[in-house]
């Protein structure tokens, strides 16, 4: 089991792969409800990206995300902290999916 | 442009500050065993894209195929090798040499000849590869950046080499004297979602060689996505031809057991140049090796279909064909050899 402390670290993490060093969006005019479900907590922490700049992440269910990604929070971590790959991870089925094939490809920078 | 030499910068690893590239350094060598064809690969690939690893593999067997009532079956063979461990990568240039150490295997890189080192105790190597001719470069040029899918970028280049040293597989030493390949390629930036189907194929005859790579793709918009490329070689006639229109087309299919799907067993391929058209017939050989594991991704869901399957090996070929040039002459081309390498991501 991961403590909370990692867990929040992780979300920011990948709340901080969307802005680059000037503080300037990644991904500029990009707006999207991304959904984390981590199944072991069986918590729903939820992002918005308005015109490429990210929320902080709530903990809060959405009816329908962009984007729902589906995994332990240890894999979450894991792959924030870069010991496990991402398209490793989604081809052993440690991580679930539900994207446009055009965030696929933006999922990229923050996964 | 025409040349023998790689150049020792890209033989270096490439985009090493960025946190997604690709690198690879991957060696074949064709030969025979006891009067048998056999084809031992050693791969070193660096990067985020596609996983850091290095793959051995040593295929012997023929193709074990059983005719079943609704399909013909391709059955495993316990005497091929394939073993992919994880490796820590590291390298080291200086200014006539690039010397790439992953785990097993040392890849030690000349502008002229390569040498691949491997220590792996079920197949260690050691072997020197040397260009037979021009190098065959990815878009023709080195360094070219081909527009593989709508994000993928490729560069790199396909030396079609004269082989020799020795390979132990399983404590039995083989001296080699074969031909086989010395591939450099690079990337930066891969969505490998989209793509759907892949031909990769080099070959070596005895009178010629070359290589082609098609792919199709889906872009982020969700739009069909062509790519192409090709070289071929013919060596009487000193012809370096690139590709100008190519086709891949599979003529009879075999189940893979192994991964649950259907796999091309013979493919035909049209390749037209400007001094004529190139026809081939590539059939299995061996039991493919995989690339990367076969993956049933129950969890993806893509533009609200769910479920999808990847699939991504390499597969031992023969190949039979001919070139025929604009003027009536005809080059056959026989007992060929090579690898075609395949990628389908499609639905479940």
């Amino acid at each position: 089991m991961t403590d909370r402390t990692e867990l929040a670290a992780a979300l920011d993490t990948a709340r901080r792969r969307l802005i680059d060093a000037e503080g300037h969006p990644v991904i500029p005019g990009w707006n999207r409800q991304i959904e984390y479900y981590f199944s072991d907590v069986d918590e729903h922490w939820l992002m918005a990206v308005v015109d490429g700049m990210p929320a902080e992440p709530v903990q809060e269910e959405s009816d329908d995300p962009d984007i729902r990604i589906t995994m332990s929070s240890e894999t979450f971590i894991g792959l924030m902290n870069g010991t496990i790959n991402g398209l490793k991870a989604v081809t052993s089925g440690k991580v679930r999916v539900k994207a446009s094939m055009a965030d696929m490809r933006q999922m990229q920078v923050f996964m | 442009m025409r040349t023998e030499l790689f150049t020792i910068d890209h033989l270096r690893p490439k985009f090493l500050e960025n946190s997604e590239r690709f690198n690879d350094w991957y060696f074949t060598v064709h030969f025979k065993h006891e009067g048998k064809p056999v084809l031992a690969k050693f791969s070193l690939t660096e990067g985020s894209l596609l996983g850091q690893a290095t793959h051995l593999s040593f295929s012997q067997a023929p193709l074990d195929l059983r005719e079943e009532p609704d399909a013909l079956v391709m059955k495993p063979s316990s005497a091929d090798l394939s073993v992919h461990p994880n490796a820590d990568f590291s390298f080291a240039a200086v200014e006539d040499e690039v010397r790439i150490e992953m785990g097993d295997l040392i890849a030690i890189c000349r502008a002229d000849e390569q040498r691949l080192i491997s220590k792996n105790e079920q197949l260690s190597a050691d072997l020197t590869f040397r260009p037979r001719g021009p190098i065959l470069f990815w878009n023709h040029e080195p360094g070219a950046e081909c527009e593989v899918t709508d994000v993928t970028r490729v560069s790199g280049s396909e030396s079609l080499s004269e082989v020799t040293g020795s390979v132990t597989v399983q404590g039995q030493k083989m001296d080699v004297q074969g031909r086989g390949l010395f591939e450099r390629v690079w990337f930066k930036a891969l969505n490998f979602f989209e793509i759907r189907w892949m031909n990769w194929i080099y070959a070596h005859f005895d009178n010629a060689y070359l290589y082609l790579c098609h792919c199709e793709s889906t872009t982020s918009e969700n739009q069909p996505f062509h790519f192409e490329t090709g070289d071929v070689y013919l060596e009487l006639e000193d012809d370096l031809l690139a590709g100008t229109s190519l086709e891949v087309m599979p003529e009879t299919w075999v189940f893979f057991e192994q991964v649950r799907r259907f796999i091309p067993l013979e493919q035909s391929v049209v390749m037209r140049t400007d001094k004529g058209t190139l026809k081939l017939n590539v059939r299995l050989a061996h039991y493919p090796q995989m690339a990367q594991d076969p993956a049933r991704l129950e969890g993806l869901t893509i533009n609200n279909i769910p479920g999808w399957g990847s699939l991504f090996y390499d597969g031992p070929v023969t190949l039979k064909g001919k070139f025929t040039y604009k003027d009536g002459r005809v080059v056959e081309l026989v007992d060929g050899v090579g690898i075609n390498e395949v990628i389908r991501i499609a639905p479940l």
